[in-house]
């Protein structure tokens, strides 16, 4: 949802790329608003937990103590409690991070390549390619996202990385739009001219030329794009229909976590709260990088 | 006008075969015999063969799909293997629960989302301005399952002031109006935060746009008041592009009612199609998506229409 304002703004050739070295020049200025700074550092910190997970000194994420069950938050021996079967709430986040954020990232990444193809093709070949490629996006683009994302995992069975597929599919067309409107910018300018009647390839001009002039508004659909992904595959957790028990995830473990609120609310506050930081970080970040890249579009 | 609206309802016809392509094909997406995917294990030769016969799989593909949209086309969206009732009747049942809850949304959203919008832009670039704005931010990074948790906690659990789920009250004698909105407040408000955000955001934008256009110059140059420029040149204008954002927003309220209603058990369309993934149920969970998609594809159709007719530079595009 969050992102809609953003990804239909940058819908358009205006927001094309046509300088590479603009992305870097985007990323200095980037780096030095204090609030993007902010959102990197958490997110760079969330990450590196998350990869560092096996090597910290945390107790098992799947270790059961039936003693041990629905402690509060601050107990001496788990900082943020423990569920109910008794395992480590802190561990069991740290780990689901690990699948929480490959989830949103490999289905935003997924994304990203089926939109990316799809717009390219259509931008370049043009006439029936365009048509029908576009037409086909339209209809994707009909459904509401979950409810396509769970159409496919009916058909492919739940699971983490159905979910993922299924996320990914119901996403692309925003990529394509924005892939196909960046294309069109570009194709009929000089370098692309020059390697034409140089003899290169189709092939070769759209991934060696093309490509790398269109990045700049993709990496921002990009950043924009991959908090919502993460929403929607921990919705799809939480709905039982993505990671599976005992996975530690944070959708998952906000669903099995909603049976005890009475009187252990730590189990629902502490993974929501994960989700809404790591979202809250990446929408900042996509924000104040697109406004970066193109000061255009400030404040749609 | 005429032309306008005649070639708009056309584009609708090639989506709406498309959507009803891929509503049919997606479910053949899966490896294996769709047969036995649909029943359970131990089902027996018999229930396989009348299944079989029942849907047509025999048959060539292009077969299957053509007759199955002759049937959709006359309203028929097949039986429901779990409860044997036709799948359009489950859909109608519950559809209006989730126009209910999708209506109260939008009606929230709007009602917050506008003004905070106004007043963002009235105040560009004050702590008013940047304060609303980092509210939106937050409204809208809230995943809604949590938020909706949160409400129950706080207002069921903790304050007994709400019901924690469901339409209406199950020891109650009869349905009324006020338990209907007692049980309403939690999810519409789940539902509506982030749209809530999103409006916001695009109000301000909007009038922001329209505030730097040469008539509301002139009109602050003939001397009205700030109060007078905003109500009755900028905002008007600036509300134009709202229509198409109230559309998209409807879609979403669709989509985002199937995690809502799961919070708070709500038995709308998005329930029903949960359900009927873990009961097996693909032909309810093809007609849900189906008839999500037409409702979706529509309400664009209608808000374009209403949009050419508020804004006549439309119809030259």
């Amino acid at each position: 949802m969050a992102q809609i304002s953003s990804l239909q703004a940058m819908d358009s050739p205006a927001s094309g790329g046509d300088n590479p070295r603009r992305g870097w020049k985007a990323l200095r200025r980037l780096a030095k608003r204090r609030l993007a700074l902010t959102a990197i550092v958490v997110m760079a910190a969330i990450i590196a937990l998350a990869l560092a997970a096996p090597l910290l000194p945390i107790a098992d994420p799947d270790q059961i103590a039936s003693p041990d069950r629905l402690l509060g938050l601050g107990h001496e021996r788990y900082l943020l409690g423990s569920d109910e079967l008794g395992r480590d709430v802190l561990s069991r986040i740290i780990w689901g991070a690990r699948v929480s954020l490959l989830a949103g990232f490999g289905a935003a990444i997924l994304s990203m390549a089926i939109g990316v193809t799809v717009g390219l093709l259509a931008g370049f070949l043009g006439r029936w390619v365009d048509s029908l490629l576009m037409r086909s996006t339209d209809v994707v683009l009909a459904f509401p996202s979950i409810l396509l994302a769970i159409g496919v995992i009916a058909a492919l069975g739940s699971g983490l990385t159905n979910a993922m597929i299924a996320v990914a599919i119901a996403g692309f067309p925003l990529y394509a739009r924005v892939a196909r409107g960046s294309v069109l910018s570009v194709r009929e300018l000089d370098f692309v001219e020059a390697a034409r009647s140089i003899g290169a390839s189709q092939l070769g001009i759209m991934t060696r030329h093309i490509l790398p002039n269109i990045l700049a508004p993709l990496i921002v659909a990009f950043s924009l794009d991959v908090g919502l992904k993460i929403v929607l595959t921990s919705s799809l957790s939480f709905l039982g229909l993505g990671a599976q028990p005992p996975t530690a995830d944070w959708g998952s473990m906000i669903a099995s976590g909603r049976n005890y609120v009475r009187n252990a609310v730590h189990l629902i506050m502490v993974p929501g709260f994960a989700i809404f930081v790591v979202v809250l970080c990446l929408n900042i970040i996509g924000d104040q990088l697109r406004d970066a890249l193109d000061p255009r579009l400030k404040n749609t | 006008m005429h032309y306008f609206l005649l070639s708009r309802i056309l584009h609708t016809i090639p989506v709406l075969l498309g959507v009803s392509l891929l509503a049919f094909f997606v479910l053949r997406l899966a490896p294996g015999d769709p047969v036995l995917m649909m029943l359970p294990a131990d089902a027996t030769q018999s229930e396989i063969e009348s299944l079989r016969e029942t849907l047509g799989i025999d048959r060539p593909i292009v077969i299957q799909y053509l007759s199955w949209l002759q049937e959709v086309a006359g309203g028929n969206l097949g039986q429901s293997l779990f409860t044997n009732r036709p799948v359009i009747d489950e859909i109608l049942t519950r559809f209006p629960n989730t126009l209910i809850l999708a209506a109260a949304s939008l009606v929230l959203a709007i009602v917050l989302g506008m003004p905070l919008g106004i007043i963002a832009a009235v105040r560009h670039g004050t702590s008013v301005d940047s304060g609303s704005m980092v509210l939106s931010v937050i409204g809208w990074s809230m995943p809604n399952f949590w938020l909706g948790l949160i409400l129950i906690v706080v207002f069921s659990v903790w304050l007994g002031w709400l019901p924690t789920g469901g339409m209406y009250d199950m020891m109650a004698m009869e349905r009324s109006f006020w338990d209907l909105l007692r049980h309403l407040i939690l999810p519409a408000i789940t539902l509506a935060t982030a749209h809530m955000a999103y409006i916001a955001r695009f109000t301000r934008s909007s009038l922001l746009e329209v505030l730097r256009q040469d008539y509301v110059r002139t009109a602050r140059a003939k001397g009205l008041s700030e109060w007078l420029v905003i109500m009755r040149h900028a905002l008007r204008n600036s509300l134009i592009p709202i229509i198409s954002v109230l559309s998209v927003t409807l879609g979403h309220l669709l989509s985002g009612a199937v995690i809502v209603e799961a919070v708070f058990s709500w038995p709308g369309l998005g329930s029903l199609m949960v359900q009927s993934i873990s009961n097996r149920d693909f032909p309810m969970v093809q007609g849900a998506m189906l008839f999500a998609a037409t409702v979706f594809i529509l309400s664009n159709l209608i808000a374009d229409i209403l949009y050419a007719f508020v804004d006549p530079r439309i119809k030259y595009r």
